[in-house]
C-alpha cells in the first residue's frame, strides 16, 4: 500500500512539475500529506515520491536515449562539484520540499481538520 | 498526527529556506528550482541533444516555403525562396544551435555583459563602451536606411532568431541561461552590427602608437624608429613582388640615446592594452592564413584554395558551418559568425575565398584641446570652440538594476578617452558607417575571382582583411580589402595628432587601385599569412607598422607551394598543419653558431653542451613528440628577455615596447651591436654570441628545473604546448583542454603555450567541374554541451584532418542517408 501510494504521488508530482514547474512539488505534497495526514511518516513517504518523480522522469530519458551520465559529469565540472552532485542534488531537493511539504499538511491539516 | 509546535515551526523553516534557495538561488547557486526541473532546467539539455528527425514550423515573415536538411555532419542546408527567407531561416537555426553564443557576444560588442553576467563584466562593457563600439553600431544602422536591402536582411535575421525564441521552451534554452538564473533576450537587427563591431574590435585595435612612443621614451627617437619600423624587414609580400625568395633588408641600428621628455609625456596618453611581458608574441598570434594555387601548379589542372583564420579557440566554436541555395540567385556553402547574416569565408559552385587580417593601421589618437580637463562640454577645432557629444552610459545588472553610470564624450573624430588629465580622441575604422552584410551576401553571387573582389571592396570596409579568391576558370586573385584612411602628408600613423586643427584628420581613403593586391601571377601561387601586404620597395605608402605583421608563416607556406609543382587537395589540407618552422631554421642556426663560439672562448656552463646538442639534434619541426621545440621557444624568449632590457622603464620588471621578432632576426646579422648587451649585468659587456649561449643554458637549466630531465619524456612538445578550446565562460566542464597538438610558434598551424588560439577553421576547396571541399575546425555545431555534435570535430582538428563538405545542388540531391534531420519552415505564425 505504501509503495502504490508512493508511486501515485511520483505520478501527481511528476505530473505537477510537467504541467506547471517545479513548485508544484511542494503544493501536489502538501496536498498530499492534508488528505493522507491519518498514515504512517507521510513526509517520508512524500519525499521518497518527490525523489521518484524527478528521478523518474530522468530514468525515461535514459531510456529514450538521453546522454544524462555524460551530462551530469560535464555539469558537474562545469560547476566545480563532485560528479555526483548534480544528480544527487536532483533527486534531493525534490524530496525535500515535499517531504516537508507533506509533513506540515498532515500536521497542520490533523490539527485544525477532522480525523482522517 | 499530533500538533508539534516546534516541529511544525522548524519544518516551516526549513521549507522556506528550501522554497527560497529554489527561487533565488544562493551564492554562486542558481535558483534550484527551475535549474533542476528535469522538464525546464538544465536537464533539458539532455532531451535536445539531437536534432528531431524532422519538425514542421510556422515562421512570420516568411515569404514561401524553406526546406532545411541537416547532414550528417549537423551543417543544414537551406533551400529558400529569397535571399531574406534565406536569412530569416539562417537566423532560426543558428539560434537552435548557439543562441546563448550569439547574445554573448552581441552583448560584448554592445557592452551589455552586465545584463547576461552581472558585476564581472562592467570592466569589459566599460571598455566597448569607451571605444565607441555600440554608439558606431548603432550609427550603422541609422545610416542603411529602412528600406535598404541589407536592413532587411538584418531584420529576417533577426525574424529568424526571434522565432526560435518564441517557440521554444525554457527546456530548449542553452544550459548557460540557467546556469546564469537569465532568459533569452530578443534577438535585434543592431545585434549583428554589434557582433562586427567586437569582431572590429579583436582584428583591427592595434596600437603603434603606444609601441613607438613607449621606445622613443625610452631609447630615443632615432633608435626607435629603427626598432619599430614602419616596414617590416624580412619580405615576403603579399602581393608578390617578383623576387622569388623572401628578402632579409639589412638594418643599421643605432645605439639607445638618450630618453626623450616629450614622448615620456605622451605615453601615459595612450591606453594601455593587455600587458604582454616576456610572451609578446602571443597577442601577434590573431592571424590566419589563405593562399590559392593556380591550374598550373596543380595536379588536377584546377585552381586550389585553403584557408584557415586563427582566432581564440572557444567551445562553441566561433564558427557555425551553412549552406544557402536560392536557387538562381545564391548557392554558397562555409562557416558563418553566429549572429551575422551571410557566409564570410567560403565557396560557390564558381568561387571559393578565404580571408586573413591584414594588420592595417587604421586607428588614430588625437590629442583634444577641451574647456574643462575635469568636466568638458566644448574642444577646439581651428580656432572654434565646438560642443562635445555626450553620451550617458548606463550599466545594468542581472536584474535591471544600474550597476553604474558613465559619460562617454565625443568629438567628430571618435570617442574622448581621459589619459593622465588630458583628453584623447581616436577615430577608428571600425567606427565608421559601413555595410559588411551586403558584402557578404553580395559576393557570393559572383561567379568569377575579380568580380568577387570588386564587389567585396565595393561594400567591406572594416576590419580589413586580406581577401583571397579562387575561381572554376582557373583564376587565382588577392587583395587586402578594407578601408585604409589617408593621413595628411607626413603622418604616419605612430604618432598622437595635435587635435586643435582639422588639417591633421584623414582626408579620405585609399582607391581600390591602390589596395595591395594581384592576380595570376607568374609564380603559380598567392598566400597571405598576416606578413606585409605590399614590397615598400614597390609602394612605399604607410599601410601599418612591422610589429602588426608577421613573415613566418608566409615564409613557410612560400616555401612549401615553391617546392610543389603539382599540388594535390591532400597537399593543401597537410599544408595547413605541417609542423616545418622557416624561423625555427633561421634562428636555431644563430643560437647553435653561438654555442660553438663561447665553447671556444671557455668558461661556457655545463648546460650549453648539452643544450646546444639537443638543438642540433631538433629537426626544427614542431612534431607532437619532439623535445627540441620547447628548448628552441624557452631559448629565444630567454634571447627576447636580455636583448630588449633597455625597453624595461626604471623600476619596473615588463617591458613597455618589444621590437618584432623579425628585427630581432636582423639584428642577429650584427654579433658587436650594443643592443646585446645586456644593461643588468654592469661590469660585462655582452655580445650577440655570449648573449645567445647564456640564453640557451639558461633555457637548459629551466626546462630541467621544471619538467625534469629531457629524456623523463615531460619535454614533448604535445605535452606542454596543448591547445586549450575553453568554453565561452571558461566552464571547464564544457571546454576541452589539454589537446595534444603539432604545430607551433611561426608554423602554420600556431600553438603556443597558452594554448588559447589556434585554427578556428579549416578549409580546402577544388574549384573543378564539380566542387570538391574538406573542411573542419575545433567544435561541433551544437552549442549544446549535451549534444554529441557539441565537440565532435576535436577529433579530425587535432590530427589534421578534413572532412568531406557535402554541396548539394538542389533539395532532392541529398540521399535519405545523408539527411540527418529535416525542418521545413512554412508562413505563418506570429
Amino acid at each position: 500500500m505504501v509503495v502504490l501510494r508512493t508511486i501515485m504521488l511520483a505520478i501527481a508530482i511528476a505530473l505537477g512539475t510537467i504541467l506547471a514547474g517545479w513548485w508544484s512539488v511542494p503544493l501536489v505534497a502538501v496536498v498530499y500529506g492534508v488528505l493522507l495526514r491519518g498514515t504512517r511518516h507521510p513526509g517520508l513517504t512524500a519525499a521518497a515520491g518527490g525523489a521518484m518523480a524527478w528521478g523518474g522522469y530522468l530514468g525515461l530519458a535514459v531510456v529514450g536515449g538521453a546522454p544524462v551520465g555524460g551530462f551530469a559529469s560535464s555539469l558537474a565540472a562545469a560547476m566545480q562539484l563532485p560528479g555526483w552532485a548534480p544528480l544527487t542534488v536532483t533527486l534531493a531537493y525534490p524530496a525535500v520540499l515535499a517531504g516537508l511539504a507533506a509533513y506540515l499538511g498532515a500536521r497542520v491539516g490533523g490539527r485544525y481538520l477532522s480525523p482522517a | 498526527m499530533r500538533f508539534r509546535p516546534v516541529a511544525v515551526l522548524g519544518a516551516i523553516v526549513l521549507l522556506g529556506g528550501a522554497w527560497y534557495v529554489g527561487r533565488f538561488g544562493a551564492g554562486p547557486l542558481p535558483p534550484l528550482g527551475p535549474f533542476l526541473d528535469p522538464v525546464r532546467g538544465a536537464w533539458g539539455s539532455v532531451a535536445y541533444a539531437s536534432l528531431p528527425d524532422s519538425a514542421s514550423l510556422h515562421l512570420a515573415g516568411l515569404q514561401g516555403t524553406v526546406e532545411v536538411r541537416y547532414d550528417q555532419r549537423g551543417v543544414p542546408h537551406i533551400f529558400a525562396a529569397s535571399e531574406a527567407d534565406a536569412a530569416r531561416a539562417l537566423g532560426f537555426v543558428v539560434a537552435r544551435d548557439r543562441l546563448f553564443q550569439m547574445e554573448l557576444q552581441a552583448r560584448a560588442g554592445a557592452g551589455t555583459l552586465t545584463e547576461l553576467v552581472g558585476q564581472p563584466a562592467v570592466r569589459a562593457d566599460s571598455e566597448a563602451r569607451h571605444l565607441g563600439l555600440p554608439r558606431g553600431a548603432e550609427q550603422k544602422l541609422a545610416a542603411l536606411g529602412r528600406d535598404a536591402r541589407s536592413r532587411q536582411l538584418l531584420d529576417a535575421y533577426a525574424q529568424g532568431v526571434n522565432a526560435f525564441i518564441d517557440q521554444a521552451s525554457p527546456a530548449e534554452w542553452p544550459v548557460e541561461y540557467k546556469l546564469l538564473g537569465r532568459r533569452p533576450a530578443r534577438w535585434l537587427p543592431l545585434n549583428s552590427l554589434y557582433l562586427y563591431a567586437r569582431m572590429g574590435w579583436t582584428l583591427a585595435y592595434l596600437n603603434g602608437e603606444r609601441d613607438r612612443v613607449a621606445a622613443r621614451a625610452l631609447v630615443g627617437e632615432v633608435a626607435a624608429r629603427a626598432l619599430f619600423p614602419v616596414h617590416s624587414p624580412i619580405q615576403e609580400p603579399i602581393q608578390p613582388n617578383g623576387s622569388g625568395a623572401p628578402r632579409v633588408d639589412s638594418v643599421h641600428f643605432p645605439p639607445a640615446g638618450a630618453q626623450d621628455s616629450t614622448a615620456l609625456a605622451l605615453l601615459p596618453l595612450l591606453p594601455r592594452g593587455e600587458d604582454p611581458g616576456d610572451d609578446v608574441e602571443v597577442s601577434r598570434l590573431f592571424a590566419s592564413n589563405n593562399w590559392a594555387v593556380a591550374p598550373a601548379r596543380s595536379r588536377s589542372g584546377h585552381a586550389l584554395l585553403a584557408g584557415d583564420p586563427h582566432l581564440g579557440l572557444t567551445l562553441p566554436s566561433i564558427w557555425y558551418e551553412v549552406h544557402l541555395v536560392v536557387p538562381g540567385t545564391l548557392d554558397v556553402y562555409g562557416v558563418t559568425i553566429p549572429g551575422s547574416p551571410g557566409v564570410v569565408i567560403g565557396f560557390t559552385r564558381d568561387v571559393a575565398w578565404s580571408l586573413t587580417n591584414t594588420g592595417a593601421d587604421v586607428l588614430d589618437y588625437y590629442r583634444e584641446t577641451v574647456d574643462d580637463q575635469v568636466h568638458p562640454r566644448r574642444y577646439l577645432l581651428d580656432e572654434v570652440w565646438k560642443d562635445l557629444e555626450r553620451r550617458e552610459e548606463i550599466y545594468r545588472g542581472k536584474a535591471g538594476q544600474v550597476l553604474r553610470v558613465d559619460t562617454v564624450l565625443y568629438s567628430h573624430r571618435g570617442p574622448l578617452q581621459r589619459m593622465n588629465k588630458e583628453w584623447v580622441s581616436m577615430r577608428w575604422t571600425v567606427n565608421e558607417p559601413s555595410d559588411l552584410v551586403s558584402a557578404f551576401f553580395d559576393a557570393p553571387r559572383a561567379t568569377t575571382a575579380a568580380e568577387f573582389l570588386d564587389v567585396f571592396a565595393r561594400d567591406y570596409f572594416a576590419p580589413a582583411q586580406n581577401v583571397i579568391v579562387a575561381d572554376r576558370g582557373g583564376n587565382i586573385a588577392i587583395r587586402s580589402t578594407g578601408h585604409y584612411p589617408l593621413r595628411p602628408a607626413g603622418h604616419d600613423g605612430l604618432s598622437v595628432l595635435d587635435g586643435s586643427s582639422s588639417a591633421n584628420d584623414w582626408t579620405g581613403y585609399w582607391p581600390v587601385s591602390q589596395y595591395p593586391q594581384a592576380q595570376n601571377p607568374s609564380q603559380g601561387f598567392l598566400a597571405s599569412a598576416n606578413q606585409e601586404p605590399i614590397d615598400p620597395r614597390q609602394a612605399p605608402a604607410y599601410f601599418g607598422y612591422d610589429a602588426a605583421f608577421e613573415p613566418w608563416r608566409a615564409l613557410q607556406i612560400n616555401r612549401l607551394l615553391r617546392a610543389n609543382a603539382h599540388v594535390t587537395l591532400d597537399d593543401m589540407r597537410k599544408f595547413q598543419t605541417d609542423p616545418g618552422s622557416v624561423r625555427a631554421d633561421w634562428f636555431v642556426a644563430y643560437m647553435r653558431r653561438a654555442a660553438a663560439a663561447v665553447r671556444v672562448r671557455g668558461g661556457a656552463p655545463a648546460s650549453l653542451a648539452v643544450a646546444d646538442s639537443l638543438l642540433g639534434a631538433w629537426d626544427r619541426r614542431y612534431t607532437i613528440g619532439n623535445t627540441g621545440a620547447i628548448l628552441f621557444e624557452t631559448t629565444l624568449s630567454e634571447v627576447i628577455r636580455r636583448t630588449w632590457d633597455e625597453f624595461i622603464p626604471a623600476g619596473d620588471s615588463v617591458r613597455a615596447a618589444t621590437p618584432s621578432s623579425g628585427i630581432l632576426y636582423v639584428l642577429m646579422a650584427d654579433s658587436a651591436s650594443s643592443w646585446w648587451d645586456d644593461r643588468r649585468t654592469r661590469d660585462v659587456l655582452e655580445d650577440r654570441d655570449a648573449i645567445i649561449a647564456a640564453s640557451l643554458a639558461a633555457a637548459y637549466d629551466a626546462l630541467v628545473a621544471r619538467h625534469g630531465a629531457p629524456s623523463a619524456g615531460q619535454w614533448a612538445w604535445g605535452t606542454v604546448a596543448t591547445a586549450q578550446v575553453n568554453h565561452l565562460l571558461g566552464l571547464a566542464g564544457f571546454s576541452a583542454r589539454d589537446i595534444p597538438v603539432q604545430g607551433g610558434r611561426g608554423t602554420l598551424n600556431p600553438s603556443v603555450q597558452n594554448g588559447g588560439f589556434g585554427s578556428s577553421w579549416r578549409m580546402v576547396v577544388e574549384l573543378g567541374p564539380v566542387i570538391r571541399a574538406l573542411g573542419t575546425y575545433p567544435g561541433g555545431q551544437s552549442g549544446n554541451p549535451a549534444s554529441a555534435r557539441y565537440a565532435d570535430r576535436l577529433r579530425f582538428w587535432k590530427d589534421g584532418d578534413l572532412e568531406l563538405l557535402t554541396v548539394p545542388a538542389a533539395l532532392d540531391s541529398l540521399s535519405p542517408s545523408q539527411v540527418r534531420s529535416r525542418l521545413t519552415l512554412t508562413p505563418g505564425g506570429r
